[in-house]
């Protein structure tokens, strides 16, 4: 039987704690800069324009949110699917969800053209028929349902107890809400022929269980290094299968997706375009997300020679993380890259970019502006995980596995 | 009793006097734009929409841009890429690949019945007036740029560095988005949008929602053609020739 | 004891920062800076008066409350309109030179300036009259649809589209508008064929 998880706080306060701190503050401070760089002189200063209106910040910022929500899945494996050897593991499952969302969110704001006006929301200025003041409302419940969930798993009262599984539950809900509100930004815009289709939104659900478990595997791996702790091969196998089945199933929704859309004449066009042009998007999708963010991770995972190899989790985790960053780069740019088709079949021109693929290339304000927000996330993870027992002191297959010999 | 016949067939006769005005010349006094009193709100029972001839533009809608330029003063954004440049109305060449026919017309925001842009504007700033006209409340307009992304028409445009010099008509500025707003300033005056008037044998303005105005009975006639008719948005806007 | 003493050095410290509170409200210049006379004088000094009083504590929510009725409900009236406001506020010229929101010398920085607090109207809004631009030469609406029915050709012509009784265009325009449009036909015509 397994013994009962016992929680404790990071307690190194040496050199390698503070340096990670100092770090990842230097990138805020990276990203503080790129913010009032582009506030003071205008977006003239990025590669964004009125074509490609959405850029790296969105990229950064819909990873961290989509991430946030993937990684809160840890948490519910254990509460609502009753997985004992998930539960030790949820609290920093939730808190670190609670983390990236607050690193994502704060990029998408920061990158708005008028951050004075969003006051006029608070007064009311709220469109509901948007699905954007939807996720305002989704996010911002998120992290309070974040908040009484950490309760529940780490009061003792009774009260709490009680309340665990149904906030586990309400938790789960209401991320798949969430989830699917962001790929919505996307699946409802009828006039850009690489969106307007209602499967991104179980899409980005089944993306962001592959990042939020990546994540996770990192952060963990991380943290039980760092502060001396054990950690068993049952614990990171189970992580390990976790995030090649989503994997697995991301696939499944990308083949999906694109078959529908090879399906239809209208879609032709941007399908081949990103699919077998001659762009950076037809390399990013087939090399960058497929080869590189899908096979080599399932492959690393599933083959026989290389199980239990730590290094190599490791590499498998990164390498989809990488790939994830590029599926959102190729759905985002890629799909504001290729023109509106104002006339089907016919050849159109204006000085105003008709008919032209859209070229964009990032600047270093908004890189920094996006690694700026991941940097934050980690940041109030390190905090986090010094002033509340988040982490459990062991994680030894002993300790976790009730079938361990 | 003589006084109050005399006083009554004088006042019948002027009636007569007056629809017989009414029926005799309204060609050149009717007026397309109906100038509302100021402190009236706008209603729904106007639908303000825009007939444009492609065959009769000589330039293509040069005029029109031109107009539209000085009208809102826009195209005064040194610091900007050209990408970045805002373009409330441009000039789009279309070729068909089949026929090799080839086509300009002047393109701007299509002033939709069910307008994407105002759909997915989280705060309400892409608004559209009771009167069927689309623009941007910049006041609560938070830069977000959803609507672009949204538009089928490309008709929008981001702001992208400190503007100065604004006309007191079109109020505009860093960070937030705009585009054609039919020229509600001019319309609200009972004038024609700039764009018309600069190239009159070619475009009509006018109430889609009254039967009799020039452009619904020249629309009921011939009809019109919508851009992207398949997305059923009901546009404002209506061309011949394309 | 301890107690008795804290109540003392908690007056003390009080009646300190009442009296510092105090000598820095008098160092303070109670009179507001100097402002721009307006172009246009009120009918009489009561009027004004009124108008003063309510605008110096008012114009801001009177200036919010404009500004929604004339963005989504079209409604235009003088009152409280900024554009009202800047022309009867912001001369043209002074000296010779045109007064720009950045210089302190404009109606509304004088007092924004003094009290720190910021403009946000001119990121977007003309600052002056006419921003120093002329007037738009744009036909009025009668004009142009006057010389639509008239001189130009028109998408089609008037009579074929307008009920003849409603045209109301003489029978000698009419001909005339006939001719020009199969003229223009015409010419077309033979354009085409010369490129072919």
């Amino acid at each position: 039987m397994a013994t009962k998880a016992i929680f404790s706080e990071v307690k190194n306060n040496g050199l390698g704690y503070w340096g990670i701190l100092g770090l990842l503050g230097l990138v805020v401070l990276g990203g503080i800069w790129a913010f009032s760089y582009m506030h003071h002189h205008g977006h003239y200063v990025t590669g964004m324009n009125n074509q490609v209106v959405w850029g790296m910040p969105h990229v950064f910022a819909i990873f961290l949110i989509v991430a946030a929500s993937g990684a809160a899945n840890i948490a519910t494996i254990g509460t609502v699917f009753g997985k004992t050897i998930y539960q030790p593991l949820g609290r920093l499952s939730a808190f670190l969800a609670g983390s990236l969302l607050v690193g994502g969110l704060i990029v998408l704001l920061l990158d708005l053209g008028s951050i004075g006006h969003v006051i006029e929301m608070a007064k009311g200025a709220l469109n509901f028929k948007s699905i954007f003041a939807w996720n305002m409302i989704l996010y911002s419940g998120f992290i309070a349902i974040i908040a009484v969930y950490l309760w529940t798993m780490m009061d003792r009262r009774k009260t709490a107890k009680s309340l665990y599984r149904s906030v586990g539950i309400a938790n789960m809900v209401w991320r798949f809400l969430l989830t699917m509100g962001t790929g919505s930004i996307f699946g409802f815009l009828v006039a850009r022929q690489y969106y307007d289709a209602a499967i991104l939104a179980p899409l980005f659900i089944v993306s962001s269980y592959v990042f939020g478990t990546a994540i996770y595997i990192l952060v963990l791996m991380a943290s039980f290094k760092m502060t001396g702790r054990e950690l068993g091969d049952s614990v990171l196998n189970r992580l390990r299968y976790t995030l090649a089945t989503f994997i697995v199933l991301v696939l499944f929704f990308e083949l999906t997706r694109h078959l529908t859309n090879l399906y239809a004449t209208e879609h032709h066009g941007v399908e081949a375009y990103i699919l077998s042009g001659e762009s950076k998007f037809t390399s990013m999708f087939w090399y960058g997300q497929i080869l590189l963010g899908s096979l080599i991770p399932l492959f690393l995972i599933w083959c026989r020679f290389l199980k239990n190899n730590r290094t190599v989790l490791v590499v498998a985790a990164s390498l989809s993380i990488i790939g994830g960053f590029f599926q959102l780069y190729v759905i985002l740019i890629g799909g504001q890259s290729f023109p509106l088709v104002l006339f089907p079949n016919a050849e159109v021109s204006s000085s105003f970019f008709d008919g032209v693929n859209n070229a964009y290339s990032a600047t270093l304000a908004e890189i920094l502006l996006g690694l700026g927000g991941v940097a934050l996330a980690l940041i109030l993870v390190v905090i986090g995980v010094k002033i509340f027992r988040l982490l459990p002191e062991t994680l030894a297959d002993i300790n976790v596995d009730p079938h361990h010999k | 009793m003589s006084h109050i016949n005399s006083y009554r067939r004088k006042f019948l006769g002027g009636l007569a006097g007056t629809a017989a005005v009414a029926t005799v010349a309204p060609g050149i006094f009717l007026r397309e734009v109906q100038a509302k009193p100021a402190e009236q709100e706008v209603t729904d029972k106007v639908r303000w929409g825009m007939l444009i001839d492609t065959t009769k533009l000589t330039d293509g809608g040069d005029a029109c841009v031109e107009a539209c330029k000085k009208e809102h003063g826009w195209g005064n954004d040194p610091e900007s890429n050209v990408a970045q440049q805002a373009q409330w109305i441009r000039k789009v060449k279309v070729t068909e690949k089949l026929t090799g026919h080839t086509t300009t017309l002047p393109v701007m925001c299509q002033h939709c019945e069910t307008a994407p842009c105002v759909d997915v504007c989280p705060t309400g700033a892409s608004m559209k007036r009771a009167d069927g006209i689309v623009q941007v409340n910049k006041h609560i307009c938070i830069g977000c740029r959803y609507c672009m992304m949204a538009c089928p028409y490309k008709a929008r445009s981001f702001v992208h560095e400190t503007l100065t010099n604004q006309l007191p008509d079109t109020p505009r500025g860093k960070g937030t988005v705009e585009s054609c707003n039919m020229c509600v300033n001019r319309v609200d005056e009972g004038k024609n949008p700039a764009c018309v008037d600069a190239a009159p044998q070619a475009l009509l303005f006018g109430d889609l929602n009254d039967p009799q105005s020039k452009i619904s009975v020249a629309l009921k006639t011939y009809g019109g053609t919508q851009i992207r008719a398949d997305l059923g948005l009901n546009t404002g806007v209506r061309y011949w020739g394309i | 004891m301890l107690s008795r003493y804290s109540k003392i050095l908690k007056s003390v410290i009080l009646s300190s920062l009442i009296i510092m509170m105090g000598v820095g409200l008098s160092a303070c210049d109670s009179k507001p800076p100097e402002l721009m006379k307006a172009v246009k004088q009120f009918e009489s000094d009561e009027i004004r008066d009124a108008h003063v009083k309510n605008m110096r504590v008012n114009h801001m929510d009177e200036l919010l409350h404009k500004r929604d009725q004339t963005v989504i409900k079209g409604i235009r009236t003088k009152k409280h309109s900024l554009k009202a406001c800047i022309n009867c506020h912001v001369p043209e010229q002074v000296n010779g030179k045109e007064l720009k929101h950045t210089d302190p010398e404009h109606f509304c920085s004088t007092c924004h300036g003094y009290v720190a607090q910021q403009l946000d109207c001119f990121q977007c809004h003309a600052d002056r009259p006419n921003n120093g631009n002329k007037v738009s030469n744009v036909a009025a609406p009668t004009d142009s649809l006057h010389k639509a029915v008239t001189e130009s050709s028109l998408h089609m012509a008037p009579e074929k589209y307008l009920p003849s009784e409603v045209a109301g265009i003489s029978q000698e325009l009419k001909s005339k508008l006939t001719s020009q449009i199969n003229t223009d036909i015409q010419k077309a015509s033979n354009q085409s064929v010369g490129e072919q």
